[in-house]
């Protein structure tokens, strides 16, 4: 058993450090995210391996032999003390710098462009503010076939929002977002492991979340809360490129206004929809 | 509540049986199967449990079926990958781990452990089995509704539990939620029972800090499982409502496929809050009847007084109570408000403190113990690592910031694997090897036990531990498949494969337990009264198996503590609860 | 989930106090010997009045739950239901009076004066029907008038109260109904009074319940205090 048990301890080490899976490059500002985590890891990782090995030798030491007797002592305060204090010092070194990080996580930056994610079963759609760099108001009572967003139709403001419907969603580097996550139908979650973020998507209300693309390329976009029989594959893509595609992209794409005029428009259901069918 | 020598108290109050309070089987039929006794309940509680225990093993095959190896078996489709993972989920946590700490060991040990003859209310825990059955059938009536069972998840969150993009809407979800219900309402009938038994019941002598730890454990878990269950309740209740009578308590304007609902203003959150305000303490109802039961194992094994026997009552009691301010750290990233986030995962990081005391505690008694590697001395180590592993990752789920990106990856599926799954089922094993002796009157055998005990501890410790890298890698959890995925490398799917593998061959090892369990029955060692040489009260019997009635003509009087092993100058290392201090020789 | 939250403080005072009587402090291991912990007086009475005073915390949990839900869900200021509340005052007053009279019929069986005691049971079983059956038609007027699946979901919450509060008091209603036949059957006056001690326990704790659930669904005197607790925070 002891002998197990070291090998439970050295073994765990190894497979941490040999392991080919780890986390994606990161492509977000929330490189602080990783460092907590890390010292999370060195913290927890120490704890674990000198109680196990602690075990191992209590379990070699002491194990039954003739004539052996335990010791007999109830307790002691000091040691439980001491024990107690490190638990709590470890422990905040854990919580101070996830708690600042968290409030970094919370205070969206107030120069953040926003950006709304609209969930359905089971697609995601994008809408961009338009010239007037904000977006118009929006509601599910207000969702049809013509107007898939469900954008208030007499909300002036939301006449020239881009929306992208069935494509991916592109992002100018360097530029913090605040992404407004809005649903028709039920929860789900938009996660892009690479910028760590993410929040769950509740119908009837807007959820948020912000970050910073660091790193150019392509990032699959997944929904990370059962949602349904097609929910793993619930997949969309978001592209980080730099201010001048990204202005060039988004020339191209159609407003509120000019949607809503050409009511033939790429079928809705890209996704699978049902078991049924779906299979 | 004076403390009284015994000689100035005169004859001891109770310790006549009652002839009219004790209920007395009359039949084959009230003796075996509606029987009031405490014993026979909590057998019928175990092996109910046990048998959808089995079904729920075998459901988690299947997802590892199409986990490991995804595409080759064509009759696993998504709709049914989904309730596969639903069932098992909802199985274990409550059907099987509640109730067999709850409802088995809670009615076997309370009365034993404390001195009583039985429950005080028998014949209300004698309804409490029959309606927990009930809710098994009822779940297990959803396999076969039509639309099979419901696929939401365990959690069964709204909207999408009752809407028709999720499987078992129909039917499935309705059975579900009636079968939560029924099962609220039978362990209600047994917590209040327990409650009293260990408030009302206990043995001339038996203060609440003589009470082995195993009696605080699930008399803590009952408290809180009394208080956490209702919520639940009210949960479960008013999904039904939306769901069969068309009310909107968390349902908002939903537009599916195209279609309009006529559901309107409900709030997702309010059930999210419901079901964790339930689900986390739900955690502790499984994890403190487990901490009990393993410090009662460690102690007896390594003959060695619990260390620190005060600080492991306060730490229960602290955590039982720590328990429902945490809740919502289970929705960081749900949408609620942001500004949660903070005292959460304050109070979160503070319950480790009390949990990590516990920890020390075990691992100090064996320091300088008397280590008996027994098969359930084995299962409690084992225990400590797998709960240590688990407990340590909760610290990163547990961390607000930490928890974005980790949440609703394996990362999660693995922490709460390793430690509300495997742990606590350790300790199942565990306890029962201990106390199968004193149910059946045989030891359980220790070759086969032995098998039992590495294949399912390293079996299941492979299974877990690498299954957090892939969590960390951003592997989501409940995907039917993550084909196309290209930040998930190729090496995962090998990974995968291997996990069910091993998967496999830990299921198949169970088969050997239930072998064991039927065949020492009849072939068994005879154990006698005290094989492992226990301090405790259940070990004291006049019986073995104790008789109904537990004491015989007297109750027992308590002398001392529970972790009277190796007392110097005592003449064996050990001195039951209920010798008197001049037969103990020069023992404190 | 303030209401909830200091009603589990609440419970959590309770058993503080109770725990802090209990030596925790004490160090077993130093005190071998036989303690007589436990009060010599007790039994069955005292377990099962602890037994129905541990089920009426958890009762009392549950609708504390259903009042958070509601200050949750429903938003301040929705309209009234359509119903008019005096029918609710009036069988808040039978429910007030079944307790009333519970309360004279334990005094009544104290003295021994059995005779007065069924009479008085019959008459608070007879008022907590009158009380059910209000509750009743209060719950159809609702429902018929459509206001049971509002958007504001009040009304889904008054059917969803009353529902319940309405079992459970059915559920007292048959044990009541077991204990009368059982006194008359027996006669047995001491066994009479903690049956009819533990009914008027039980009858209280449901009209308090009653009186917080009404506060919230209906505007009475005492609305303003439980909305304070029950609703976030503006």
């Amino acid at each position: 058993m002891a002998l197990v048990l070291v090998l439970i301890a050295l073994g765990s080490i190894a497979f941490h450090v040999l392991s080919p899976w780890w986390w994606t490059p990161i492509a977000s500002n929330w490189g602080y995210i990783d460092t907590t985590l890390i010292i999370t890891f060195w913290i927890t990782g120490a704890v674990f391996t000198i109680l196990v090995l602690f075990v191992a030798y209590c379990v070699a030491r002491f194990r039954h032999r003739p004539g052996q007797k335990a010791s007999y002592e109830p307790e002691s305060r000091r040691l439980e003390g001491w024990l107690t204090a490190i638990t709590a010092i470890g422990v905040a070194a854990m919580l101070a710098p996830g708690l600042a990080v968290w409030a970094q996580f919370v205070r969206v930056p107030a120069d953040a462009a926003e950006v709304e994610i609209v969930a359905q079963q089971w697609r995601w759609s994008y809408r961009l503010p338009g010239a007037d760099g904000r977006l118009g108001a929006a509601a599910t009572q207000f969702v049809s076939d013509e107007n898939p967003l469900g954008l208030d139709p007499h909300d002036p403001a939301g006449k020239d929002d881009v929306i992208v419907d069935g494509d991916d969603l592109h992002l100018p580097l360097a530029r913090p977002v605040k992404a407004l996550l809005r649903s028709f139908d039920v929860v789900h979650n938009f996660y892009v492991p690479e910028f760590r973020a993410k929040m769950d998507i509740i119908p009837g209300m807007v959820t948020y979340f912000w970050f910073t693309p660091t790193r150019t390329g392509t990032f699959e976009a997944i929904c990370n809360e059962v949602c349904g029989t097609n929910h793993y594959a619930m997949r969309g893509r978001v592209v980080v490129e730099p201010e001048p595609q990204y202005r060039s992209w988004l020339d191209q794409q159609k407003t509120f206004s000019n949607f809503a005029a050409r009511p033939e428009r790429a079928p809705r259901d890209a996704a699978p929809r049902r078991v049924a069918d779906g299979r | 509540m004076v403390d009284t020598p015994i000689g100035a108290a005169g004859p001891l109050p109770g310790s006549e049986p009652d002839e009219a309070e004790l209920y007395h089987p009359h039949s084959w039929l009230t003796r075996y199967v509606f029987s009031q006794d405490a014993k026979v309940i909590a057998i019928q509680y175990s092996g109910t449990a046990l048998a959808i225990g089995l079904v729920a093993l075998v459901l988690s095959w299947l997802i590892r079926l199409q986990l490991g190896f995804p595409g080759l078996f064509p009759f696993l489709g998504p709709a049914e990958y989904y309730q596969i993972i639903t069932m098992h989920g909802m199985i274990m946590v409550v059907y099987l781990l509640t109730a067999v700490f709850l409802g088995g060991f809670g009615n076997y040990l309370i009365p034993l452990m404390i001195g009583a003859r039985d429950m005080v209310f028998p014949y209300v825990n004698m309804l409490s089995y029959w309606i927990y059955l009930l809710a098994v059938l009822v779940l297990v009536a959803s396999f076969f509704a039509p639309g099979g069972p419901t696929g939401a998840g365990w959690t069964l969150y709204p909207p999408q539990a009752i809407l028709s993009g999720t499987p078992g809407q129909e039917w499935g979800i309705v059975l579900m939620l009636a079968s939560l219900i029924l099962f609220i309402i039978g362990f209600t009938m047994g917590g209040v029972n327990y409650v009293v038994t260990v408030l009302q019941a206990r043995a001339p002598g038996m203060t609440l800090m003589r009470m082995p730890l195993t009696i605080w454990g699930i008399f803590t878990a009952t408290v809180l499982a009394l208080l956490a269950f209702p919520a639940l309740f009210v949960g479960a209740v008013m999904m039904l409502l939306d769901r069969l009578l068309g009310t909107s308590f968390f349902m908002p304007m939903i537009i599916e496929a195209g279609q309009r609902l006529h559901y309107g203003g409900g709030t997702p959150i309010l059930f999210q809050h419901l079901f964790w305000f339930f689900g986390h303490p739900e955690v502790y109802i499984v994890a403190l009847p487990a901490f009990g039961i393993v410090s009662d194992l460690i102690s007896t094994h390594a003959r060695k007084n619990i260390f620190g026997y005060r600080m492991m009552v306060w730490a229960i009691i602290a955590i039982g109570g720590l328990s429902f301010v945490v809740w919502a750290h289970h929705m960081y990233v749900s949408g609620m408000n942001p500004y949660f986030g903070f005292f959460f995962a304050t109070t979160t990081l503070i319950i480790a403190v009390p949990t990590a005391i516990k920890v020390y505690n075990w691992v100090l008694t064996l320091w300088r113990g008397d280590i008996h590697l027994t098969v359930p001395m084995l299962f409690a180590i084992a225990f400590i690592v797998t709960f240590l592993n688990g407990g340590l990752t909760g610290l990163f789920l547990g961390n607000v910031v930490v928890d974005v990106p980790l949440s609703d990856t394996l990362f999660v599926v693995a922490h709460f694997h390793m430690v509300m799954g495997v742990a606590p089922i350790l300790v199942i094993f565990g306890g029962i090897y201990h106390w199968y002796p004193k149910v059946t009157g045989r030891m359980l055998d220790e070759r086969l036990g032995l098998l039992h005990f590495w294949v399912t501890f390293l079996g299941a410790y492979l299974i877990f531990f690498p299954m957090h890298y892939l969590g960390l890698l951003g592997v989501p959890r409940r995907y039917f498949e993550t084909t196309g995925l290209g930040f998930i490398p190729a090496s995962a799917a090998s990974l995968n494969a291997f996990i069910s593998v091993v998967a496999f061959v830990v299921g198949a090892a169970q088969v050997v337990f239930v072998a064991n369990l039927i065949r020492s029955l009849r072939h068994g060692v005879p154990a006698g009264g005290n094989p492992w040489h226990a301090t405790t009260l259940e070990w004291q019997t006049p019986d073995t198996p104790p008789r109904h009635g537990n004491w015989g003509a007297r109750l027992p009087v308590v002398y001392r503590w529970p972790y009277d092993y190796s007392v110097p100058g005592a003449a064996e290392d050990f001195v039951p609860q209920n010798q008197p201090a001049h037969a103990a020789g020069a023992a404190s | 989930m303030s209401l909830v939250l200091v009603y589990l403080a609440g419970l959590g005072a309770v058993s503080g106090r109770w725990l802090a009587r209990q030596h925790l402090a004490a160090k077993p291991w130093l005190s071998a010997g036989p303690l007589l912990s436990r009060p010599a007086a007790g039994g069955s009475e005292s377990a099962a009045r602890l037994g129905l005073g541990a089920f009426l915390a958890v009762v009392g949990l549950l609708f504390a739950l259903l009042v958070a839900a509601y200050g949750m869900r429903v938003p301040p200021g929705s309209a009234g239901l359509p119903l008019d509340p005096r029918l609710l005052w009036l069988t808040t007053g039978f429910l007030g009076l079944a307790s009333l009279l519970l309360h004279r019929a334990e005094r009544a069986a104290h003295r021994g004066a059995d005779e007065d005691a069924r009479a008085n049971l019959l008459a608070a079983a007879a008022a907590s029907l009158v009380f059910l059956g209000g509750q009743g038609l209060a719950w159809r007027l609702i429902w018929e008038a459509g206001a049971g699946r509002t958007v504001d979901a009040a009304g889904s919450f008054f059917v969803l109260i009353t529902l319940l509060h309405g079992l459970h008091l059915a559920g007292g209603l048959a044990a009541l109904a077991r204990i009368a036949c059982g006194a008359a059957r027996t006669g047995s006056p001491a066994g009479l009074v903690r049956s009819i001690g533990l009914c008027t326990l039980y009858w209280d704790a449901l009209l308090v319940i009653w009186l917080v659930a009404f506060g919230i669904l209906f505007r009475t005197p005492w609305s303003g205090l439980i909305d304070v607790l029950c609703r976030p925070p503006a």
